[in-house]
């Protein structure tokens, strides 16, 4: 990495050159690029509840409805039905629509000298009021209109506008705005009209997602860069992350553009995504370049610093964050699937942009200073670091106390999250679509719906009585559940045929088979299609609600699912199934979906703190500072009373995202200043002081910038902008605070960061012992010792000592006598052992006493492994245990070896002075 | 019975005047009549409507269905169902092979004797607010009232058209006959609702709404047993809770304009599935 950046500085000009191609190759493609939102996308991809709900449709046919809601006191005046007639027409005849329904078209069935009647209800308009309000009076009492299209009160009625469902959807702005220019009459007529539906849901949605864009983000990267030009003093830095995310926005639309991924609601955040977490990088690097300049470096060697000190960080964190943004695309989710893909190669793209905008820029225009230095960050920061770290370390159990109190009190806010996945809700109250649909709420049965499939699989089953009052049955509990939903279904077309022929407003559903069998004769299939199969043997109740909230519906379908459970002839089986129920799905699919990619970036970073530190509890601690802040999010969520949506869990990635990129860089430069500074408290205090400037001057700028966000009246972007803001500043406080408090918790100075650097890449790894093994088999092992020192003439043990260690000269020589319990003659010299040999370990395998002395003959220095160290190492890394066995297997035979040579001298005795190592 | 001959021949007239334009402006409207009685209605399937003929597709096997033109075709249909050559897979199928043959039956049941020179004491009559005494209900059950008369009464079978069977001749249990009693026995415009009891001094009539009532659907006029008196052949539907729409037929004739009118004794009896 380091080399790559120093490879794009030294060719600035051809690699600047590169960029610029790209761009215009990416912006050719941006015409490709449609902003859409489609309520298909919405759903689980493979969701065997979408599979069930797909052969339901195919069943009994899916109707797309756009309403037409008339409000008025005289609604069925003469002169005014006048104009809604050829209006109506009018709407039946756009290209798009297959039929209306209304007044106009619905049969009013009723009997007629004992026959039947079928006209529509305004087949014949009526002539007077009187007459108007008779109609209503009666059209109220067919259930298939009640609730459906005349309002219980009867000031507002209906017109469904069913739309064709080809192959090829029409494009929802261009349906509202021939809907709204058909209809344009009936607005002198009537008090209220407006067309309502899901194309008008979407339609305000891609507009609003348009109008954003073009007046927030302007705002949002306006007041990054006034936090930035305050924080850093420096044209190109400030510049630089909004011509890098510029860049790679412009790439990833060009992408989107030429893949024919749309804009929607989810992948409208990239680009905020990516000035906000590539922007980090951009600092990051950008600050360790003028940290160098500040102590001095020429231009290329503040180049060479930051490639050396960043390099490998910004490859890290972006590794990091690129790998959670990738699983957020695992999600069954289309739109989350398309931002997963996009987001993540969004970010490499940022991340190509940066590494090599970066140094070529620098390169060519490094030199360019304001005024060479921060206003905030000078040198007297050093000294702020220190009495920094000074309190908070004094402080200590107060922080702790704070913060803990703080994250348990935030916990006890979540259970209070409520989830709604409704995108309806997402509009805002000062929405006139949202509005709209409030209105329609409060008059109507509202546009949500679910449907309850009841069936047998036995042809004609619900023409017998006792099938179809069971299928009554389910309806009338759902209908009693709540007045304001409607509940329909086959039962109601046969009630009112019934009645018609009885002539009996109470004449209610068929009692008997024979009662059903007549009836049936006049029942035309198509006006039933919806609620039963050609054979009879499925039925559905079609359940239209205006339920808000994802937990209020959950709650609603289980009280349905149990009654059914409990009630339902075990002949039959139901189902509960429908756009609410997928959204369900949907929702869980996404918190699911999102806790994984969280998950992801959690684990991916304990990982690699725990690599670097060679340590799992460092890595541990480390992701304190990163669950905090989603704690805090979800606690302000819970209390706050907004819910869990697709775009508020987005936050929580995107945060989650931010704060480990601020945790890894703060870990990074931990270890680097541990390995030369030596000092826990001394490498925590340089490493505040390095990170405040990119640190706090990103997550300043960030937290403004989203703040403006959250000025939007678009309820998902306000709610987006705020909880990033909270969640950046949060985890701010907590990379200041939780990270060097949880840092200091630990003994993160090694044994291996205290061996000179000689013995560390001179002694150790020609070490017999260490022969064949990789440098971090070797650190490992060394981290699981203790180092010894002794004086000239000190026994390292004696003859009967237990035999516990083996030894590792480090530095001096050990020499091993036999002892032969003669005090006047000098005892046998068995060996001596200098820098890098090893001794002590036949006993040890043997397990038996020592038989020799071990005398140190200057100032020495041994690493001692423990038998229990090795144990250890053999059960946890049998690899490395493995190597080191055939190591000393190959010490000890060497040296079996070498006495067998000595044996064979011509005097046969040991030769004492020749041994020397 | 020349008044009543020239009724019959002025309705043809006006048929026939009305069809070059009924057949231009109605293309998919019920067919003519193709002999006999042009002024017979029936309940057309699906829609409902009042129609002298309709068009009906009837399964003939497991995999053909046949188009039919009732009453046109009802001499093809009641072969066919004679022969047993039909198809009732289903609920529904059934019961509209049920209703093609009663239609058709009815129709053939108008048709059995030529409307020729005809004693009419009938057509005078206005049926659709008929008092219930004029009518020939059967009061064999109701005359004997002793707990074995009663148990031995089959209503049913009083009455070959089983009119009786769908009139509610008893009262609710445990409800005192006088809280009913006092309503005038009278259809008004082809409707009667309430509740009949028929004991020795005749019939009694309750008002009430919500009781199983009858509807006159149509009367039409012929000679159903051959002896050259005008008959009125009743169709009346049961009404009310629980009552199922199978059209119940009731021949009446008179031989004097004041006389009482009695079922006409028929020869050969009436067909089975006639209702």
């Amino acid at each position: 990495m380091q080399h790559l950046l120093l490879q794009f500085a030294r060719h600035p000009r051809l690699w600047l050159a590169f960029l610029l191609a790209a761009s215009v190759l990416a912006a050719t493609q941006l015409g490709e690029l449609r902003v859409r939102v489609a309520a298909d996308e919405m759903l689980v991809i493979n969701d065997p509840q979408r599979a069930y709900y797909e052969k339901v449709k195919q069943t009994f046919g899916e109707e797309k409805v756009v309403l037409l809601v008339i409000e008025d006191q005289q609604l069925l005046a003469p002169d005014k039905l006048a104009v809604l007639k050829e209006v109506v027409d009018q709407l039946a005849a756009l290209p798009f629509v297959t039929r209306t329904e209304s007044l106009f078209s619905v049969p009013n069935v009723k009997s007629v000298e004992g026959y039947l009647d079928k006209e529509p209800y305004l087949a014949k308009l009526p002539e007077t009021p009187q007459e108007g309000a008779a109609l209503l009076a009666t059209a109220l009492k067919n259930p298939l209109i009640r609730n459906l299209l005349v309002s219980p009160g009867g000031n507002a009625m209906a017109v469904a506008v069913v739309l064709k469902d080809g192959d090829r959807e029409v494009d929802d702005s261009e349906l509202t705005a021939a809907i709204t220019r058909t209809i344009a009459p009936l607005e002198q007529a009537y008090t209220r009209v407006y067309p309502i539906g899901f194309a008008q849901v979407r339609s305000e949605l891609a507009t609003r997602i348009m109008d954003e864009q073009a007046t927030l983000m302007p705002l949002a990267v306006g007041a990054l860069l006034i936090a930035l030009f305050l924080l850093l003093r420096q044209m190109l830095d400030i510049l630089t992350p909004l011509v890098t995310a510029a860049v790679s926005i412009l790439w990833t639309f060009g992408l989107m553009g030429w893949l024919g991924i749309p804009i929607n609601v989810v992948t409208s955040t990239i680009p905020i995504l990516l000035i906000v977490v590539g922007s980090t990088e951009d600092i990051h690097l950008l600050a360790e370049f003028r940290h160098a300049q500040r102590c001095g470096d020429a231009k290329p060697a503040a180049l060479r610093h930051m490639a050396r000190r960043m390099g490998r960080t910004v490859l890290l964190t972006f590794v990091t964050t690129y790998a959670g943004f990738l699983s957020v695309g695992l999600s069954g989710i289309e739109v989350l699937r398309q931002f997963g893909l996009v987001a993540s190669t969004g970010l490499l793209f940022n991340f190509i942009v940066t590494i090599i905008f970066i140094p070529a820029a620098l390169s060519l225009t490094g030199h360019w200073q304001l005024d060479g230095r921060s206003r905030l960050f000078e040198e007297r920061m050093a000294k702020w670091a220190e009495r920094y770290w000074r309190f908070i370390d004094r402080h200590r159990r107060r922080a702790f106390v704070l913060l803990t109190a703080c994250a348990v009190l935030a916990a006890f806010g979540i259970p209070r999250i409520q989830i709604n996945h409704n995108p309806t809700d997402s509009l805002g109250e000062t929405s006139p679509v949202a509005q709209q649909i409030a209105r329609l709420n409060e008059q109507f049965a509202g546009l949500e719906s679910f449907s309850v499939v009841i069936e047998s699989g036995i042809q004609d089953t619900f023409l017998h009585a006792r099938y179809l009052h069971e299928l009554v049955k389910v309806q009338n509990f759902i209908q009693a559940m709540d007045a304001s939903l409607s509940a329909t279904s086959f039962a109601d077309y046969l009630a009112l045929l019934n009645g018609a022929f009885l002539e009996s407003e109470n004449a209610g559903v068929p009692r008997s088979n024979d009662e059903i069998a007549e009836l049936m004769i006049f029942l035309d299939h198509d006006r039933v299609s919806g609620y039963a199969n050609e054979d009879y043997s499925q039925v559905r109740i079609q359940v239209r609600h205006n339920i808000a909230t994802t937990d209020a519906l959950r709650k609603t379908l289980g009280k349905i699912r149990a009654f059914i459970d409990e009630n339902l002839d075990p002949g039959l089986s139901a189902r509960i199934t429908g756009d609410s129920t997928l959204t369900l799905s949907a929702t869980d699919s996404m918190i699911a979906g999102q806790l994984q990619s969280v998950l992801m970036i959690l684990t991916l970073f304990v990982l690699i703190v725990s690599f670097l530190f060679t340590d799992l509890r460092v890595g541990l601690l480390a992701a304190l500072p990163n669950i905090f802040p989603i704690i805090i999010l979800f606690g302000v969520m819970g209390y706050a009373g907004i819910p869990l949506n697709i775009g508020t869990t987005m936050a929580a990635a995107i945060a989650m995202g931010i704060a480990v990129d601020d945790t890894l860089h703060f870990m990074l430069r931990y270890n680097q200043e541990l390995r030369t500074s030596k000092s826990q408290a001394l490498a925590m205090q340089k490493t505040i002081y390095e990170e405040a400037l990119p640190v706090v001057s990103t997550s300043v700028a960030l937290t403004v910038g989203f703040l403006v966000f959250a000025q939007s009246d678009f309820t998902p972007v306000a709610q987006f902008g705020l909880l990033s803001a909270l969640v950046i500043s949060t985890a701010l406080v907590a990379d200041f605070v939780i990270t060097p408090l949880a840092m200091s918790l630990l003994r993160l100075v090694t044994l291996w960061d205290l061996l000179s650097s000689r013995l560390r890449h001179q002694i150790i790894p020609r070490s017999p012992l260490f022969r064949g093994m990789r440098p971090w088999q070797i650190r490992k092992f060394v981290l699981s010792s203790t180092l010894l020192e002794f004086n000239a003439g000190d026994y390292v043990y004696r003859k009967d000592d237990d035999s516990n260690a083996l030894y590792l000269v480090m530095k001096g020589v050990v020499e091993i006598t036999l002892p032969r319990g003669e005090p006047e003659s000098r005892d046998p010299i068995v060996d001596q052992f200098g820098s890098g040999q090893i001794f002590g370990d036949v006993a040890l395998l043997a397990n038996e006493a020592r038989k020799t002395n071990a005398v140190a003959l200057t100032n020495t220095t041994l690493m001692v492994l423990s038998r229990e160290a090795i144990a250890n190492v053999t059960f946890f890394h049998p690899f490395i245990a493995s190597r080191l066995f055939l190591n000393l297997a190959r010490d000890v035979s060497k040296r079996w070896v070498t006495f067998i040579g000595r044996v064979r001298t011509p005097r046969g005795d040991l030769r004492e002075e020749d041994d020397k190592p | 019975m020349k008044q009543s001959r020239m009724v019959s021949t002025m309705r043809r007239r006006q048929l026939l005047a009305t069809m070059p334009l009924l057949i231009g402006l109605l293309a998919p409207a019920p067919l003519p009549a193709a002999d006999g009685h042009e002024g017979v209605f029936f309940a057309e399937p699906i829609s409902g409507r009042k129609v002298s003929s309709y068009c009906i597709e009837l399964p003939v096997d497991q995999n053909r269905r046949k188009t039919f033109a009732i009453p046109r075709d009802c001499a093809g249909v009641l072969q066919l169902i004679d022969e047993g050559s039909f198809y009732r897979s289903s609920v529904l199928d059934r019961r509209i092979w049920q209703k093609v043959e009663s239609d058709c039956r009815y129709h053939g049941f108008l048709n059995r004797h030529p409307m020729e020179e005809m004693e009419d004491h009938v057509t005078s009559y206005d049926f659709m607010n008929a008092r219930l005494d004029d009518l020939p209900i059967d009061q064999r059950c109701a005359h004997d009232q002793t707990p074995e008369g009663l148990a031995a009464c089959n209503p049913a079978a009083t009455d070959a058209f089983g009119l009786l069977h769908h009139l509610p001749l008893g009262l609710p249990q445990g409800e005192p006959a006088s809280s009913h009693e006092g309503s005038d026995c009278q259809l008004r415009n082809g409707v009667f609702r309430g509740r009949l009891h028929i004991d020795a001094q005749g019939i009694h009539c309750d008002a009430e709404p919500n009781t199983p009532s009858l509807r006159l659907i149509s009367v039409d006029f012929a000679d159903v047993n051959g002896d050259q008196v005008l008959d009125a052949v009743l169709r009346f539907i049961p009404l009310g809770p629980g009552a199922v729409r199978l059209p119940m037929t009731l021949p009446v004739t008179r031989f004097s304009d004041s006389g009482p009118f009695t079922v006409p004794d028929l020869d050969p009896p009436a067909p089975p599935q006639l209702r």
